[in-house]
């Protein structure tokens, strides 16, 4: 079954990434990191999730 | 006003019973409350077919149909086809399609009409990246109309942070502060520093604006070239600016994003 990502920004910049269906993984991202960053450490979470879907 | 006494007292009941019906049918009641009608607000409370309610909470104006005893009627105005927000949950401000997009750019405002039906507080905004651009980024916004132009006019009413443009998947983001909306016409914009970065549309040949701006009828005639999808005016991301005086473009294809709400 695929699996997709919702990514919740809140007020403050910082970023929740979770899995849909809900397998009960979130990943963080604090607010600050630079964009390259932020989105390096979103889709290694990513792909981390996926593989264990696979 | 002793006039009108002595002329009522000299009435038959009949006739009493006639002059009540038809100064009902000519002030029918008009209740303001804080709770929206039941089927018990009915001809014993003295209301009558057109009365009119007010749920000052909500701001929802109900009319009577029916005033039957026990079984009244009243039907929401201007929502009979809307039964409500849910708090916590997310909407689509319009019925349609979505579909694949194309790549808004950089620094171009990308604006589409949303319709709010009732009275809500919003809390957030969202949208679907569906193809990534690592490093890039986007907000969304949201701006009144202008009642007599329909186009979006003023300060943004409400913003996100930065969103992440570098991963796919259902994008929200909290705006700064809550943003109460009344019922009516709102226009849902992204900005970003995106080049390669899609997200999901309401696709290029959409009659979103058509239906809420009207046009010339090639504008309007779906499938045409130049059809109208969405608004564009030049912007620089992270600012956004008061689009009051700001002219406007109409965008024939799918580069722009369709932007959810969520109900606070």
């Amino acid at each position: 079954m695929d699996i997709d990502f919702e990514l919740h920004t809140d007020a403050e910049g910082n970023i929740t990434v979770s899995v849909v269906p809900d397998n009960g993984n979130t990943f963080t991202v604090p607010a600050g990191m630079t964009p390259q960053e932020r989105d390096l450490a979103i889709n290694a979470f990513v792909e981390t999730q996926r593989a264990l879907d696979s | 006003m002793t006039y009108i006494a002595t002329y009522l007292s000299n009435l038959s009941d009949q006739e009493l019973s006639e002059v009540k019906a038809a100064l009902a049918l000519m002030f029918p009641k008009v209740n303001i409350g804080t709770t929206p009608p039941t089927h018990s607000d009915d001809s014993s409370q003295g209301y009558t077919v057109n009365s009119k309610w007010l749920n000052s909470a909500t701001g929802i104006e109900y009319i009577c149909r029916d005033a039957t005893l026990g079984a009244a009627s009243w039907v929401r105005q201007d929502n009979a086809d809307f039964f409500g927000y849910v708090s916590g949950r997310y909407y689509h401000g319009m019925i349609a399609v979505v579909s694949a997009g194309s790549t808004p750019g950089a620094n171009s405002i990308r604006l589409h009409p949303i319709v709010v039906k009732e009275r809500v507080t919003i809390s957030e905004l969202g949208a679907r990246v569906t193809t990534a651009e690592v490093g890039k980024s986007f907000q969304l916004a949201i701006y009144a109309s202008d009642p007599a132009t329909k186009l979006p006019t003023g300060n943004a009413l409400g913003s996100t942070a930065n969103m992440s443009a570098g991963a796919t998947g259902a994008m929200t983001a909290a705006l700064g502060a809550n943003v109460a909306l009344e019922p009516g016409l709102y226009w849902a914009a992204i900005l970003g520093d995106v080049t390669s970065a899609v997200f999901q549309s309401f696709g290029s040949n959409s009659t979103n604006i058509s239906a809420f701006l009207g046009g010339a009828a090639s504008q309007v005639a779906s499938g045409a070239t130049s059809s109208i999808a969405y608004l564009s005016t030049a912007g620089t991301f992270g600012t956004w600016p008061d689009l009051t005086s700001a002219t406007f473009s109409y965008g024939n294809s799918n580069a722009y994003a369709s932007i959810f709400f969520k109900a606070a």
